[in-house]
């Protein structure tokens, strides 16, 4: 009880002092000019000297005076600022709770060479820091090749004498650093008259002797500067890289390697993959890193307006057959192999110098392919009146060798020019065999007609293409020009061998007739374009903009195609197969539209006319007595519309309708016969008009910040107007001859949506996709209009379930019910129903190893070909991340577990299903050690990203 | 140096001192700035990424930070100021694609201390009403320039972001005002600094002008009404869970 007595008195004796101490005390002051001007309307800041917090502030009356009143009896700090002069600091103690009178606080001015720095830039290159003066280099031009002290010469308020020395404000500078150290010396001149200038970011004077008169409390005589330089930061590099190297059962092997050296200006990187799996192993991840600035730079926004035709999307894979088709180098980074025996190597070398005015791209990559196959190929052919079979087993040879070079180079002549120019050079090399027998079988299994093949095919292709696209803006937003030119070159020689033996046999089985052709086919093409193209925009009004193009563009096509029989080691001209032609096609597009654009909704409406001069010249041999001239020209309209809204959550609503015309192939318009091959014959067509498209799309799609929900929806629509079919004639020898026409008619129409949302946030999310196609096509057989209507349903789920960085595990299910319907033969209708399902599983397990596995299951059912084909593949890999941050890893994979691998294709077509098999890599185990200089990452979670 | 220009300097310095001693009247008017977001530098905050994928980042996009920012502006007058996108008539229409831009408008009244934000968040439009308090700053001893102007520096932290904020005000331009949501320092704010430059706002251009007392507000300001407490706790809690699940918090809030 006492003591509680003895607290109270206690806290009353505190609350007593404090509001004692409490007691409220007035500041006032004076603020003048060196001078002695008073300062008119002058700041006054009243701040917490402990961390200069702001209570309040004033300003000055003209008499230059200011108070401040009923403050708390405390210490402060007063702060006086005027435009143009250095702001000045005050101490004052209220502590003992007596008003305070400052007395007059005199401001300097900032010495007008200073002023006349910070008021003249736009950009601030000056900073006053209390006595340091700050100047950013980067404002202060200078030669390439400058040194510092060429740099200083420029420097306000700095002056350099002919022997180097240096003055700032007048003193002398007696010191200078770099980044704070002393450099070789106390002789000021070594750094600045070595140093070279686009090193430095900053440069820091200050007065040295405040330096020394803080420690020694008295001020020097002479005052004396020092000056420090700041190094950039962009000098200082980055780089990472890695290396995998495998090897395995089944003689399988894998190297991949990539390195990147970058600072702000420059990025250079190399990659390399060497494999006889077919994982090509280069992810998204490694390309961008390949092409860095670039990665994204898919065009240099050649073509102007609309009717076109055709989206830009990136290649993963293909390069099948044999074109030579240059498909970029997404196509050479992504471009794997399905299938037969793959041995791959790639890599290239990037370079990219960025700055703020040039980009300079250089690229070189090699890329080449091999793969050995075998195939076997059952297919079932029907007609009006009968059905045949055909079975065909080929073993296939082929080697790619491929070298690119691409060089671009973006110059912004000034805010408002830009001129992009660009030239890639592809050289092509192919070697490739095929070696087999074909077999044609009528319904009752009885044989009409074999043959024996061995054909094999060197090609060079020389690919050369260049561009120029020039932009200009105006003084007037919305106004702006473009102009840009292409020019491309396409030289190929392509020599092919070819050996056939074809037998034909009766319904009884005895041999009718035979055929044997040995041919060598020298074929050197050339083909050229020329493009140019002119666009400009005005704006109507600041939302409404009238948009106007013109594209011309012209295309040269030649070959000479020799066609020499072999007999008895004698090569003899053919001249019925033998072709030699000379085309051109022309083609002027002229349009104009309208575009609305505001806030988020963008509305373009317009039409083009066009036209298409076609020309053409062909000959066969001397003897043949086959040569000709094509001219034609075809014009059409193009209307165009598209539709974009953006809404207030993530929601996206666009649509367009467009069309295209697309003009017959010169080839194809020349009235001749190419019986090459006798089994399948080639007709011309002179009267092929072009094929018009129309396409329609509606799209929605959102996304919910919060929940993670997310929905998209699409709808499109393409109906042909003079569509080019085939229309094929299938004699009694079972041999096809196809002949191009023009059918209107041919549509199509599809939609897909998908919904995803959580059951828990973040660690169990489910997802659906439906899509759905409806499509009618045309083809006439034996002068029998067919009409196929293909119904497919692909409905999908997948579950993620992802509690944390322990274990993580993705299913999917998805389904396929396809029903292909023919009016003509509809015994040949099928239904295909496929089943895929995967689970993938991720986990930590003991003493830091990890687990990757994934199973896969595929079944597929078509009621053409009876027994369903299943395919279950089990991956898993172990693996153990060590060394020092990371570096290193181990892992040992074992692929396709179970020995199911297989390829296996089933096709269906207007008059045939087509059953393909390859031979295919099985069952092998790899161990591989991967080093990465910037540490492995190990992701339980597929991560979202930066983005 | 020669003559010429040390006389336009001259010129320019007593055009300066001048405006300083007329400053009274300047008290009303508008600025425009433009806002620069510099993404490399905020994906570099994002703590799970890994130094190759910053590097990848930046090597991809990092001179896309070089591009053109958003227009804004701040209107004021003696008692508010309205902070927003510029009305088309006074942006500058680069391209013909429009985008969307989030609502967006921060109404401050001085007078009554009350604050009025209108803003998009996480895909869905809030509108703050609330008393309005200063942030609490710390005056630095360092001056530069800002679209002509003789700026002091300030300092003050986002607590909720975790940002640290610089802002160059002049005494040059009498309002309270400054871009985003700071403001209470003796002088208009020309430049903000967010988190040592992840974003910076700058003045381009000062028009002294009368403005309306008081300002127009847009007819159309709905949103769910909310406190400046309930609303932080929300920004709060998104940026804790999604640099927990790997992802990156800033697309959908204001940085």
């Amino acid at each position: 009880m006492k003591k509680a007595y003895l607290l109270f008195i206690c806290m009353s004796m505190t609350i007593i002092l404090l509001s004692q101490n409490s007691s409220r005390i007035s500041i006032s002051g004076k603020a003048t000019d060196t001078l002695s001007v008073p300062l008119n309307y002058a700041s006054v800041l009243l701040l917490d000297p402990k961390d200069t917090s702001l209570i309040t502030y004033t300003h000055t009356s003209t008499d230059g005076s200011y108070e401040f009143k009923n403050l708390k009896a405390k210490k402060y700090l007063i702060k006086v600022t005027y435009v143009g002069f250095i702001p000045v600091f005050a101490l004052a103690d209220g502590t003992e709770g007596k008003d305070i009178k400052l007395g007059t606080l005199k401001l300097k001015e900032i010495a007008s060479e200073l002023m006349e720095v910070v008021i003249k830039a736009a950009k601030a290159p000056i900073s006053i820091r209390g006595d340091t003066i700050e100047y950013d280099a980067s404002t202060f031009k200078v030669p390439p090749g400058s040194t510092v002290e060429d740099l200083l010469r420029k420097l306000p308020g700095i002056e350099v004498d002919a022997d180097g020395s240096i003055k700032s404000q007048g003193q002398n500078v007696t010191k200078v650093t770099v980044d704070g150290k002393r450099f070789f010396g106390s002789d000021p001149k070594a750094a600045t008259k070595n140093l070279p200038a686009e090193g430095i970011t900053k440069v820091q004077v200050y007065n040295q002797e405040t330096e020394e008169s803080k420690l020694t409390g008295t001020s020097s005589t002479q005052p004396e500067k020092a000056m420090n330089l700041q190094l950039k930061d962009e000098f200082k590099k980055g780089g990472f890289g890695k290396v995998i190297a495998g090897a395995g059962t089944d003689d399988r092997r894998e190297l991949k390697g990539n390195y990147n050296k970058f600072n702000d200006k420059e990025q250079f990187s190399l990659v390399g993959v060497g494999n006889n799996t077919g994982r090509n192993g280069l992810s998204w991840d490694d390309y961008q890193d390949f092409k860095g600035s670039q990665s994204f730079n898919w065009d240099n926004g050649e073509d102007f307006g609309f009717g076109s035709g055709g989206d830009r999307y990136i290649v993963y894979g293909g390069d099948g057959g044999d074109s030579q088709e240059d498909a970029g180098i997404t196509g050479s980074v992504f471009g794997g192999s399905s299938g037969g025996y793959p041995e791959n190597y790639n890599g290239g070398v990037n370079y990219n110098y960025d700055h703020k005015k040039n980009q300079l791209s250089a690229l070189y990559y090699y890329d080449q392919k091999g793969l050995k196959s075998e195939i076997l190929r059952n297919e079932q052919f029907f007609t009006n009146d009968r059905s045949y079979l055909k079975n065909d087993q080929t073993d296939n040879g082929r080697t790619s060798y491929n070298h690119r070079t691409e060089l671009r180079l973006e110059q912004k002549i000034d805010s408002l020019n830009t001129l992009v120019l660009s030239s890639n050079i592809f050289i092509s090399k192919l070697n490739s065999s095929s070696i087999g027998s074909l077999l044609y079988k009528r319904l009752d299994q009885t044989k009409s007609n074999e043959s024996t093949f061995d054909n094999s095919l060197d090609s060079k292709v020389i690919n050369w293409r260049s561009s120029a696209v020039y932009r200009k803006k105006f003084k007037k937003k919305g106004r702006s020009f473009g102009l840009s030119s292409t020019y491309s070159l396409n030289n190929g020689d392509k020599t092919g061998y070819q050996q056939s033996d074809n037998y034909f046999y009766d319904t009884d089985g005895i041999q009718d007739s035979s055929s044997i052709i040995k041919q060598i086919n020298k074929t050197k093409s050339s083909r050229s374009q020329v493009t140019a193209n002119a666009m400009y925009v005005e704006p109507i009004t600041k939302k409404l903009f009238w948009e106007n193009f013109y594209n011309f563009s012209k295309r040269f096509e030649s070959a000479d195609r020799y066609v020499n029989d072999v007999k008895l080691n004698n090569e003899t001209q053919n001249d019925f197969l033998s072709r030699f032609y000379d085309n051109s096609v022309m083609l002027n597009r002229v349009g104009s539209s309208i575009r609305y654009s505001s806030n988020g909704t963008n509305v373009s409406l317009g039409a083009a006319w066009q036209t298409f001069d076609i020309t053409g010249n062909y000959e066969a041999g001397p003897s043949a007595g086959i040569k000709g001239d094509i001219t034609r020209k075809f014009t059409n309209w193009i209307p165009n519309f598209s539709f974009s809204k953006a809404l207030k959550g993530n929601k996206y609503l666009r649509a367009s309708y467009s069309v295209s015309a697309q003009e017959p192939s010169v080839n194809n318009l020349q009235p001749i016969i190419d019986n090459s091959n006798p089994l399948y014959i080639k007709v011309g067509n002179p009267d092929l008009i072009p094929q018009i498209q129309h396409e329609a799309s509606i799209n929605y799609s959102m996304f919910n910040a919060i929940n993670f929900t997310n929905l998209y929806f699409n709808v499109n629509y393409s109906y042909y107007q003079n569509q080019f079919i085939q229309e094929l004639t299938v004699d009694s020898l079972n041999a096809t001859t196809t002949k191009p026409i023009n059918y209107t008619g041919g549509q199509n129409i599809g939609t897909y949506m998908g919904y995803g949302f959580p059951i828990i946030k973040n660690k169990f999310t489910i997802n659906f996709s439906y899509s759905y196609n409806l499509s009618n096509s045309f083809s006439f057989v034996n002068s029998i209009r067919n009409k196929t209507i293909t119904n497919s349903h692909y409905p999908g789920f997948r579950i993620n379930i992802t509690p944390g960085e322990i274990y993580s595990i993705y299913a999917n299910a998805y389904y396929g019910f396809s029903d292909t319907k023919y009016d003509v033969n509809k015994n040949q209708n099928q239904n295909i129903f496929s089943q895929n399902y995967s689970l993938e599983l991720n986990t930590l397990t003991v003493w830091g190893i990890y687990i990757n596995s994934k199973f896969s299951y595929s079944r597929t059912s078509n009621d053409q070909f009876g027994t369903a084909i299943d395919i279950p593949i089990l991956n898993a890999s172990i693996y153990k991340v060590f060394l020092k941050n990371n570096r290193g890893e181990l892992r040992i994979s074992v692929y396709d577990i179970f020995n199911k691998s297989q390829n296996i294709y089933q096709t269906a077509s207007v008059n045939a299903i087509t059953e393909t098999r390859f031979n295919t890599l099985r069952r092998y185990g790899m161990l591989s050690f991967t080093y990465n200089l910037r540490g492995v990452n190990v992701e339980i979670k597929k991560k979202r990203g930066m983005w | 140096m020669n003559m010429m220009n040390r006389k336009i300097a001259t010129f320019i310095l007593t055009l300066i001192l001048f405006t300083g001693v007329t400053i009274a009247q300047k008290t009303s008017g508008t600025i425009i700035y433009e806002r620069k977001t510099h993404w490399i530098k905020i994906i570099q905050r994002l703590p799970y990424l890994k130094q190759e994928e910053i590097d990848r980042a930046k090597l991809t996009w990092g001179k896309e930070d070089n591009e053109p920012g958003q227009k804004m502006i701040l209107r004021f007058n003696v008692n508010e100021s309205i902070y927003t996108y510029p009305d088309e008539s006074e942006a500058e229409n680069e391209s013909t694609w429009s985008w969307r831009k989030d609502d967006y408008l921060i109404h401050r009244n001085f007078n009554t201390m009350h604050q009025q934000d209108w803003l998009e968040t996480l895909g869905k439009t809030y509108l703050i009403e609330d008393e309005l308090e200063f942030p609490k700053w710390k005056i630095l001893n360092e001056i530069k320039e800002v679209a002509g102007y003789v700026c002091m520096k300030a300092e003050t932290r986002d607590t909720i972001k975790n940002q640290v904020i610089y802002a160059w005000f002049t005494d040059a331009v009498q309002t309270q005002a400054g871009p985003e949501n700071y403001c209470g320092l003796p002088g208009a704010i020309l430049e903000l600094d967010v988190n040592l430059g992840d974003v910076v706002i700058t003045a381009t251009k000062i028009d002294f002008k009368t403005m309306p007392d008081p300002l127009t507000l847009p007819k159309k300001m709905k949103g769910k009404i909310i406190k400046n407490r309930e609303f932080n706790n929300l920004i709060q809690k998104h940026i804790a869970e999604s640099i927990k699940e790997k992802r990156n918090p800033y697309w959908n809030i204001r940085y």
